[in-house]
């Protein structure tokens, strides 16, 4: 499968790219960045709330369409989340909301182990079991275990079963509410965002932050290059729904749309055009590279000669990753401090 | 722990007469400047250990280990250091202060990791580590046996969550807790899991029976009291870590006052550029001035103890670690491996550039 919906999700994102505050120079960066930022959380919001619908319309009447459509409804809505997955200020950072989204990584599979207690809670106490039962239960992989799960779905539980239906209407629902309230109070944030300057650098930062984790932990570690040497997919997020390097694309690409803009135009006022258009041209390589393969991570970890694809990959982004954090932050005088992006 | 609570008050306080012998917080009376300070870094070659270098600067060791560390304190003879892991900390070793090498290591109980953080007692026999215990997520100091190779001898219930930082108050012979709040687990370490409910606090710990003698909360649920220090006259000042909304400027430190505790406000253009996060808490036995640093802003404080009023504002970029020199002033280190001297009357030094990433706490 080669990203069925990535045209939707992209159509979204190039309508926010024309956004007022883009065509005015020089307005404000954080301006540019909140206006991006804030269509990506509409988009979250629409497609967690079609995940409502859609979990509502298969369950209400089981066919195979249906079924499909829901799967590819998880999938277009983890993508949305996968675009703003890289802010890691302002709203989404309290109560846990990222985590909320999505609980990863989990080494000790609480998702599963949860899911029993979920797939047990009867109907009339499934909301709260939700809302109360911690954010391995709240969001987009136990949603993807309800659905994707291999071993759930060779069983009684398997979707639609009425237990099942409720618990996956029940995470889609916190879900669904969790996006709209991020839209808005990030509304609400932007007063805040824009009058503070210690939001310029640290959203870099958070760009920044973002990419480490996808080339170090989302990608690095699955392919075994951190530690042990032993590729696992299972390090890797969304290997149930076999879908681990669309959300990979799915956050580069929201990187691209969504930060690269702010960083671009901080670039240019600091005489670092050039530069801004080397990264410009990472993020196409490595989004080009993307879309020549599979969405599944597992086939290229199984074969030694596919893994090159991936290697080839890693090194892509990595080079993305010395450009944005080594010589675009060098040029803006941003700083990611020992102490201060990891105390204690 | 001990058959008998008479046993357990014993074991706990230790000796029950107190000698003027320093522990973590405490100073050497009228002693010399100390002459070697240690700090966990990441080493040059980028994994974690701990460093030890002289007055000027000059590098006397660095030992490599296998996680990065925290905080820790001088051993009372002036021969070691403890160095605690980082949370979810599980060693805490003793190194030889000469050489760095690992003279003993703590013990845990079961479902236990450490947080970062020891004091000793004043007779130099007890040793005080504050402890998460995950399996109910409650907080305890763990209490060791200095004199008999840091034998476990039992624990101190704190009836909270997170303790951090733990000084001895050398007046009144307390132990001071910094109280997070924040409850977090081993499996998912950067996870918090009670944001909403956090109860932070300052708390004041009688060590020979651990009953509890003051639980001074924050103004704010969400203002995790992280770290502090105490001066040679008992004055107490603590920093905050703010959970909440990064937009929002609550007071970021504190100091006890008999049996209150004041918070300290800033000027709004300061406050600003902290980004609501102080990392370390020192106090200069000479002048009594207090130094906070802020790495997320690049910022220390200089405050006034007694009026306390900010005196002055120091820009270094990742500054973290800092203690109070005995001789005036304080010594400040980076994660950008800079170790600076600012002396009382204003002047910053800068002593040298170490090839070193320099982690939150010193250590002398």
């Amino acid at each position: 499968m080669k990203h069925p919906i990535r045209t939707a999700i992209t159509a979204v994102v190039i309508g926010a790219a024309a956004c007022p505050a883009m065509a005015q120079e020089p307005a404000d960066t954080r301006a540019v960045w909140h206006q991006q930022v804030a269509d990506g959380y509409a988009a979250l919001q629409a497609e967690t709330e079609a995940l409502v619908s859609q979990t509502l319309s298969y369950c209400g009447s089981p066919a195979d369409a249906q079924r499909q459509a829901l799967e590819r409804q998880w999938r277009q809505a983890f993508e949305a989340w996968q675009a703003v997955r890289w802010v890691d200020f302002g709203p989404v950072e309290q109560g846990n909301r990222a985590w909320q989204f999505q609980f990863w990584p989990d080494p000790k599979n609480l998702i599963g182990r949860k899911a029993s207690l979920l797939l047990q809670t009867p109907d009339a106490d499934i909301g709260k079991a939700v809302a109360e039962g911690g954010v391995a239960v709240q969001g987009f992989p136990m949603a993807e275990y309800l659905i994707f799960d291999s071993r759930l779905n060779q069983g009684d539980q398997a979707l639609p079963a009425p237990a099942t239906c409720r618990a996956l209407r029940a995470v889609a629902a916190f879900a669904a509410d969790n996006s709209a309230a991020l839209v808005n109070e990030w509304q609400v944030f932007e007063a805040a965002y824009t009058a503070n300057e210690l939001y310029l650098d640290s959203t870099v930062r958070a760009g920044m932050t973002a990419l480490d984790i996808l080339a170090e932990r989302r990608l690095a570690a699955p392919m075994g290059f951190r530690g042990n040497d032993r590729r696992s997919v299972y390090l890797a997020d969304a290997w149930r729904s076999e879908y681990s390097l669309a959300a990979v694309r799915a956050s580069l690409e929201g990187l691209r749309q969504q930060f690269l803009p702010g960083l671009r135009q901080r670039l240019m006022q600091a005489d670092e055009t050039a530069l801004a258009d080397r990264i410009a041209r990472a993020f196409d390589d490595a989004l080009a590279r993307l879309d020549a393969m599979p969405v599944a991570m597992r086939p290229l970890l199984d074969d030694d000669e596919a893994f090159g694809q991936l290697q080839g990959l890693y090194v892509t982004i990595s080079q993305l990753q010395q450009l944005v954090n080594g010589q675009a932050a060098t040029a803006l005088g941003v700083i990611r401090g020992f102490n201060s992006s990891d105390g204690d | 722990m001990s058959p008998s609570r008479r046993q357990l008050l014993r074991a706990i306080s230790g000796a029950l007469v107190a000698t003027p012998l320093a522990g973590c917080g405490a100073w050497r009376i009228g002693g010399s400047q100390p002459s070697v300070t240690v700090s966990a870094a990441r080493l040059p070659d980028g994994g974690p250990g701990a460093v030890a270098f002289d007055p000027h600067g000059r590098i006397l060791w660095q030992r490599r280990l296998p996680a990065r560390c925290h905080g820790g304190c001088p051993t009372p003879d002036g021969a070691g250091v403890v160095l605690f892991e980082r949370r979810p900390g599980w060693r805490a070793y003793v190194l030889d202060l000469h050489t760095g090498e690992s003279l003993a290591q703590l013990p845990l109980a079961k479902q236990e990791h450490f947080y970062g953080h020891g004091v000793f007692s004043p007779a130099g026999d007890r040793l005080y580590a504050t402890v998460n215990h995950y399996g109910t997520g409650t907080g305890r100091v763990a209490v060791y046996d200095a004199r008999n190779g840091y034998r476990r001898l039992g624990h101190i219930d704190l009836n909270g969550i997170g303790p951090h930082e733990i000084v001895l108050n050398p007046v009144d012979d307390t132990l001071v807790v910094a109280l997070g709040g924040i409850e977090t687990h081993p499996d998912y370490p950067r996870l918090k899991l009670n944001v909403d409910t956090m109860d932070p606090a300052l708390l004041v710990i009688d060590r020979h029976n651990g009953a509890l003698i003051a639980r001074h909360r924050p103004s704010h649920h969400q203002l995790s009291c992280r770290h502090l220090a105490v001066s040679p006259a008992g004055r107490v000042w603590v920093g905050y870590q703010y959970q909440g909304p990064s937009h929002y400027q609550p007071p970021l430190m504190a100091r006890l006052a008999g049996n209150q505790m004041l918070e300290v406000a800033l000027p709004e253009t300061i406050q600003r550029g902290l980004d609501n996060y102080i990392a370390s808490v020192a106090i200069c036995p000479l002048t009594g001035q207090v130094a906070m640093t802020a790495p997320r802003g690049g910022t220390t404080l200089i405050l006034d103890d007694r009026a306390a009023e900010l005196l002055r504002t120091v820009s270094i970029p990742d500054c973290a670690g800092v203690h109070g020199a005995p001789a005036g002033g304080f010594l400040l280190t980076s994660g950008e491996g800079a170790m600076v001297r600012l002396h009382p009357d204003g002047r910053s030094e800068a002593l040298t550039t170490a090839p070193c990433r320099w982690d939150n706490h010193l250590i002398a």
